[in-house]
């Protein structure tokens, strides 16, 4: 299916020009995000002449993205306004929602995700020893309830490739029922029916998630949209011991981004994200030289020379990740053959806070990368001046052919201009 | 003044931070609840939080002189419990829940009943856990007939059967035909009883536990929970899982709501095995020592702590609360002063040499009194309050402040340059945190956990006793000062200490301490924490007052906290506005729309004074706006007989927006029409007599 198919319910929706937008919409979004702000001027760019010309500094943040320098968009200089709290959790909570109710992956999959198995795929690199907390959480329902991230890559594959791998043992005598899945869900879901019917006004919100949580399962069950099956999956499922321990950290990161990939490549959702650690994690990038714990290393001053290079060396592991995860879309083509995956998604590196050090909201640092099917004016390094950062939430949503022209707070409206040709 | 009244009022001004501190390093306990959620007018979490919990607290009343039930429930298992439920059940070892998204923390015990919502990736899970076992379950275990004589009776009876253990209570008739006819459309009697159990694994009627009871035939609005609901409390509270059979005997028979069955069940269950594990996870989760095997570490400068070495820490952990808690002396009878107090801890060879002790050998060994007394100073404790490379005074003190005086602290304020003391060999923890004591805008918060934590500085950052820092004396004395950071809040417990002995034996006699630990126990035990009523910063009246009794001549050993818990009315009714029993439509709350017509909203307009209401004649109703904060008001009305003869009241209000509390009455809902009468003590107003009741409400 291709993006002018997905985005047709939205057309009557769109002004004229951005409906000439959503012919080359993205197929898909993928937000990635990594954690506790950032020290701005070992990650800023160098500027040159123009937009275009400018470089990454030997031994800054982001020097291991040159080689993808021109699908890129370097966004310097959005700021986080309205959020709730503040530190932090303030800054987790509100990267994706602008302050508002639902993140903006998951109002984007509200909207899109009929297309697909999964409206929305949420993989995690360690987010949950410290339970769900707006600490540890990026994503929000319409009702802002948490949307949990799978941290274990095994799970992550069975649940999205396994298919039937574990179908009901069957009626080997008698007539057989057409889908014993959907039976047990029918029930169930009357169950659930009759105790809302029952409760009144209570529990509501308990029940309602539950029936549509069940939703979900029932699209799939439906066989409307099958989940990809083991053809799609490729390789085999993977098997790591213990996806929580500290040393498996960059192995269960690596593991993620071939099963998001893979998902991509599977078209088995159009919305997708993957979430390393969270604010204040406490993950010690050995493998990157640390000895201390991330949170710890982002609060080192500029004083402290060798802990703000030792957070730099951290950083620029990330870069590394974001790097080799571009790379991978970019090896990977589009079944129908109209590009590689690089080309037709948008994928969008998310922060929390601005200087980590400060736990402030300024120039939160956010990265455009991928083709976008040709949507975005890539290979740019863009200073702003103070700019809500709903404005980018907005013309990401726009980006997806979604009509919107404000997000997350009501006293910010637009979208950030600019970012696409 | 109490405890509980400063924890209200701490929150005044901790609402604007979240009521929550900044967990600033690693290992720490997780940050507990969004900010906001503790004035949530609505239990989706966060779905309030711009009405900001500053609101909640200035509306809340100083005390009260009222239970209030929680409200009727249903509360999913947690995936521990789902876990050792699945293994009572069907004993199967399982460990789907340990792959299961991670519970919404609350206030540390992940179990906090308003937040376990289903998602869709744990239906996911539930759906693949529940086809997992119901294919690889031997049947004859869930019904003998299967093994004999498998027929249409035969799946009748396994449907009975194991509905009555999966949904904790005898199912309805139209219940086990829905099933029976289920388990029918799967043809063979082997993949139909499969198919049962199946669907039975993913019904609401196994994923929460129900908690809604039946109206009350005398107090409206008032919900008695029946005896498998109570059943199922016991058994979840103690052992985190289904009832056994003896349990459901007794529900059979209607004891469970008769005190001393109820007392007996109790001490049984105490003294099963199976409530180890639960006490350990309590005091696991309160004290955050749930990642000792986890947190991580440098391990450049602590070679030493291996995998093993945390293993053993755990244990060791484990063992020292066995031992505290479930012994039959006071020093022993989990107390918060025997946890505090302790002198016996369990070491295995490998770490007795870690620590540079010498151990004994099972039966426990005894801590040298100048090196180690007590929970405080366990291993696994200190452990996961440091930091990754050093000690830290900020993270043991903000424990001591947050967790043993329920006095929770404010992250720290955004634009502060917020580098922790780094290493440096020639000073001690003492001189690089002073920075914090000198700088008034760290001091101001500070000051709160620094001198609290440098009392444990003769602990390294993976627990070790040291006899010095790096060669330079070490000073343990410290303060707990009082708590006079916005708002006022001391604490029995304050005052100077000369070492961390000194002030362990400060927080083991303190009541206000003692009161904190039941406070804890009470959210454990109720799932609260994480809700409109109750949070950290503003415990609920139920959480006081439970709080206030075990603080005071009750006695605090486990078993006199179980057993309070469990005598408690709490224990045995929820209150409600749903239809009454037999109702199955919203419609059929039409009495409330009957009553908005008779008493029109016109008469919640009148300001201060009295009001002239559709009350009993002869009832002179007077209201007084104790609070109105534009996004929440409090009311109190005062009720003067003007008659010569007994009235039992029975007043109808339009209450604006949504009550979230209320004292000295029974209420009929918590927004629109409402009808308020009187508690026992205050129902029936004698010739001149008076009474008053009041609430207080949150406004849209």
């Amino acid at each position: 299916m291709g993006a002018a198919l997905l985005c047709a319910p939205f057309y009557r929706l769109l002004s004229e020009p951005a409906r000439a937008r959503a012919a080359i919409a993205p197929k898909r979004i993928i937000f990635w995000f990594s954690p506790n702000g950032t020290v701005h001027k070992h990650w800023r760019p160098v500027a040159g002449a123009d937009e275009k010309s400018f470089s990454f500094g030997a031994g800054s943040i982001l020097e291991p993205l040159a080689a993808h320098k021109e699908s890129l968009i370097i966004l310097d200089g959005l700021d986080f306004v309205g959020t709730r709290g503040g530190s932090h959790e303030g800054g987790m909570e509100h990267a994706l929602t602008g302050g508002g109710g639902p993140s903006l992956d998951q109002f984007m999959a509200a909207q899109l995700g009929m297309a697909t198995a999964f409206p929305s795929i949420e993989l995690g690199v360690q987010t949950s020893a410290w339970g769900a907390s707006i600490q540890t959480r990026m994503s929000y329902n319409d009702k802002h309830q948490f949307v949990h991230p799978e941290d274990d890559p095994g799970a992550a594959y069975r649940r999205l490739f396994g298919g039937a791998a574990a179908p009901m043992q069957g009626a080997s005598t008698g007539p057989a029922p057409a889908d014993p899945r959907k039976s047990v869900l029918d029930v169930v879901r009357g169950e659930l029916n009759a105790l809302k019917k029952q409760l009144g006004t209570e529990e509501q919100i308990k029940l309602d998630a539950h029936l549509d949580s069940l939703r979900q399962i029932e699209r799939r069950t439906a066989g409307a949209a099958a989940a990809g099956g083991a053809s799609c999956g490729g390789t085999q499922a993977p098997k790591i011991a213990d996806p929580k321990s500290n040393e498996q950290f960059p192995e269960v990161g690596k593991l993620q981004m071939d099963i998001l990939v893979a998902a991509a490549a599977c078209d088995l959702s159009r919305v997708l994200s993957l979430q390393w650690t969270h604010t204040v994690s406490p993950t010690i990038f050995s493998w990157a030289g640390a000895s201390e714990g991330h949170h710890e290393l982002s609060h080192k001053d500029d004083s402290n020379q060798a802990g703000v290079a030792a957070f730099v060396e951290a950083e620029r592991w990330v870069s590394e990740q974001f790097a080799a995860f571009l790379e991978r879309l970019k090896a990977t083509p589009e079944a129908d053959g109209s590009g590689t995956l690089l080309d037709t998604s948008t994928v969008v590196w998310v922060k929390e806070l601005g200087d980590g050090r400060l736990h402030d909201f300024k120039s939160v640092p956010f990265i455009i990368a991928g083709g976008g099917n040709g949507y975005w004016n890539a290979g740019r390094y863009l200073k702003l001046d103070q700019v809500p950062h709903q404005k980018l939430l907005v013309a990401l949503g726009q980006s997806m052919g979604i009509a919107m022209e404000s997000f997350g707070v009501d006293n910010v409206s637009g979208a950030l201009g600019g970012l696409a040709r | 003044m109490t405890l509980f009244k400063r924890a209200a009022m701490c929150c005044i001004a901790l609402a604007a931070w979240g009521c929550q501190a900044e967990t600033s390093t690693q290992g720490t306990a997780p940050i507990g609840a969004r900010p906001g959620a503790a004035a949530n007018s609505s239990n989706a979490p966060g779905a309030a939080a711009a009405n900001g919990g500053a609101a909640q607290a200035a509306g809340a009343p100083a005390d009260c002189s009222l239970m209030t039930p929680a409200p009727r429930r249903l509360w999913r298992l947690t995936a521990t419990q789902y876990d050792n439920t699945l293994k009572d059940l069907l004993g199967i070892d399982s460990t789907f829940g340990a792959g299961f998204p991670a519970d919404d923390v609350g206030v540390g015990f992940g179990n906090a009943a308003d937040a376990l919502l289903m998602t869709p990736l744990l239906a996911d899970k539930l759906q693949s856990a529940a086809e997992d076992t119901s294919n690889m379950l031997e049947l004859a275990r869930l019904a003998p007939c299967a093994s004999s004589a498998a027929d249409d009776n035969c799946l009748r009876e396994v449907v009975t059967r194991f509905g009555m253990r999966a949904f904790r209570r005898p199912l309805e008739p139209a219940e086990v035909d829905t099933y029976f006819m289920l388990g029918k459309s799967a043809g063979a009697f082997d993949s139909g009883a499969r198919m049962v159990v199946n669907a039975m694994l993913q019904s609401p009627n196994f994923l929460y536990r129900s908690e809604l009871g039946k109206p009350s035939a005398t107090a409206p609005g008032v919900f008695e929970l029946d005896d498998y609901e109570i059943a199922s409390e016991l058994s979840y509270l103690l052992w985190q899982s289904m009832p056994d059979d003896a349990l459901f005997q007794a529900a059979e028979r209607g004891e469970l709501r008769e005190l001393s069955k109820r007392q007996a069940q109790v001490e049984r269950m105490l003294k099963a095995d199976r409530a180890r594990p639960v006490v350990r996870k309590f005091v696991f989760d309160w004290l955050g020592l749930s990642t000792i095997a986890t947190v991580p570490k440098d391990t450049t400068r602590y070679p030493e702590l291996t995998a093993e070495i945390r293993a053993a820490m755990e244990q060791e952990a484990e063992r020292f609360v066995d031992n505290v808690m479930f012994g039959a002396d006071t020093a022993h009878d989990g107390s918060i002063r025997a946890l505090l107090e302790a002198d016996t801890t369990f070491l295995d060879a490998k770490l007795a040499s870690f620590y540079g002790v010498s151990a004994a050998a099972d039966s426990g060994t005894q801590l040298a009194a100048q090196e180690r007394r007590g929970i405080l100073t366990l291993g696994g404790v200190l452990l996961t309050h440091s930091r990754s490379n050093d000690s830290s005074p900020i993270h043991r003190g903000k424990l001591v402040r947050e967790k043993l005086l329920c006095q929770p602290l404010p992250p720290p304020p955004p634009g502060l340059v917020l580098q922790p003391p780094g290493l440096d060999p020639t000073k001690t923890a003492r001189q690089r945190y002073a920075a914090h004591s000198e700088n008034a805008f760290c001091g101001n918060c500070h000051k709160l956990m620094d001198p609290i934590g440098l009392a444990f500085e003769h602990y390294d950052g993976i627990g070790r006793y040291r006899a010095d820092d790096n060669g330079l004396p070490i000073d343990p004395s410290g303060e707990i000062v009082p708590n006079d950071n916005q708002v006022k809040a001391s604490s029995d417990a304050d005052g100077p200490f000369m070492n961390s002995a000194q002030l362990i034996e400060q927080l083991a006699s303190s009541q206000d301490v003692e009161g904190c630990y039941a406070l804890q126990w009470f959210r454990f035990a109720y799932g609260e924490g994480k809700t409109e009523r109750d949070s950290d910063a503003y415990p609920s009246c139920q959480a006081k007052r439970f709080q206030a009794a075990m603080s005071g001549s009750a006695g605090g050993s486990l078993r006199e906290i179980v057993n309070a818990l469990t005598q408690s009315d709490w224990f045995l009714t929820r209150s409600g506005s749903a239809a009454p029993a037999g109702a199955t439509q919203p419609e059929d709350t039409q009495p409330k729309a009957d009553m908005t017509k008779a008493n029109p909203p016109a008469m919640m307009q009148a300001d201060a004074g009295t009001v002239d209401m559709q009350a009993p004649v002869g009832l002179q109703v007077e209201r007084t706006v104790d609070n109105d904060w534009g996004m929440g008001y409090c009311y109190t009305y005062q009720l003067r007989n003007t008659t010569s003869a007994p009235i039992t009241w029975s007043v109808p209000l339009d209450v604006r927006g949504k009550m979230n509390n209320h004292w000295e009455c029974k209420v009929t809902g918590d927004s629109g029409s409402v009808v308020f009468t009187g508690e026992d003590h205050n129902k029936t107003i004698q010739p001149n007599g008076m009474a008053q009741f009041g609430f207080c409400a949150m406004t849209p």
